[in-house]
């Protein structure tokens, strides 16, 4: 089992001018949830010289299929086939990178509101609204996704009121 | 301590926060993560995975830590459902 490096992960695609947006447990914490997850999901734009980006990028960290690790680092020359899928699970020796082609229901990377935020001093990651966010939780309805759900309703909540236009002057 | 953090976050005005308030979410960590920068949540989140990792790899078994393994590929299956079929060259 890896050690999960999601900041070094995030960082890789990041230099390799990856386009992708942060969405699921990674885009909750920053946003600001009280959380601890092992999963980096990331929403990419399937098509085939993304997907060879995200291949090349992570040669060096042997990417496999999560469910098939018996085939083997995955060549970059699988790209277009692989742009096809609506989901690519895959593991790499600094940890498990689930890349996603669409998430509900707010669809796909052309299809989603993102804001950049400042995971890395000096660089910024794009990750999913906290209203979509929302949404994909409600949309999912596993009972841990319905509190998250409600945990990041109040966190928006918390959001707006810290902005100025919603201050103390009351 | 229930009652002040009610008083806290009045649901007239803070409806969320109260609803969450109900299903026993703290509040008060949200609102310390939300004076975080990302580059700060980021960080600690970081740091909280480290520790958890080096801990179970610390206290459990090879065999404890491959059910581990065999739990997150379940889930992953029933989450996404099953994979599209991949030959030996992944094409």
């Amino acid at each position: 089992m890896p050690e999960q490096k999601s900041d070094e992960l995030l960082r890789v695609l990041l230099d390799a001018n990856v386009e992708f947006v942060v969405v699921g447990g990674i885009a909750a914490v920053a946003h600001g949830m009280d959380r601890s997850t092992k999963d980096l999901d990331v929403l990419l734009k399937m098509t085939a010289g993304n997907v060879a980006r995200l291949l090349a990028a992570l040669q060096p960290y042997h990417p496999k299929h999560l469910l098939r690790q018996d085939l083997g680092v995955i060549p970059i020359e699988s790209s277009a086939r692989l742009a096809t899928f609506d989901f690519i699970l895959l593991t790499t020796t600094i940890g498990r990178l689930d890349v996603l082609g669409t998430v509900e229901p707010v669809g796909r990377f052309a299809d989603v509101e993102q804001v950049r935020l400042e995971l890395f001093p000096g660089r910024s990651v794009a990750v999913l609204a906290l209203e979509q966010l929302v949404a994909v939780k409600m949309a999912s309805g596993r009972p841990r996704d319905l509190q998250d759900a409600h945990e990041l309703r109040a966190l928006l909540e918390l959001s707006q009121a810290a902005r100025p236009e919603f201050g103390d002057s009351d | 301590m229930f009652d002040e953090l009610k008083k806290r976050y009045p649901p007239d005005k803070f409806p969320a926060c109260a609803a969450a308030l109900d299903l026993g979410i703290d509040v008060t960590l949200l609102e310390a993560n939300v004076r975080l920068t990302p580059a700060e949540r980021m960080r600690s989140l970081m740091r909280q995975l480290g520790l958890q990792q080096r801990l179970q790899e610390a206290n459990l078994s090879p065999a404890q830590l491959e059910a581990i393994e065999l739990r997150y590929r379940q889930e992953k299956l029933d989450y996404y459902g099953p994979q599209p079929e991949l030959d030996s060259d992944h094409a």
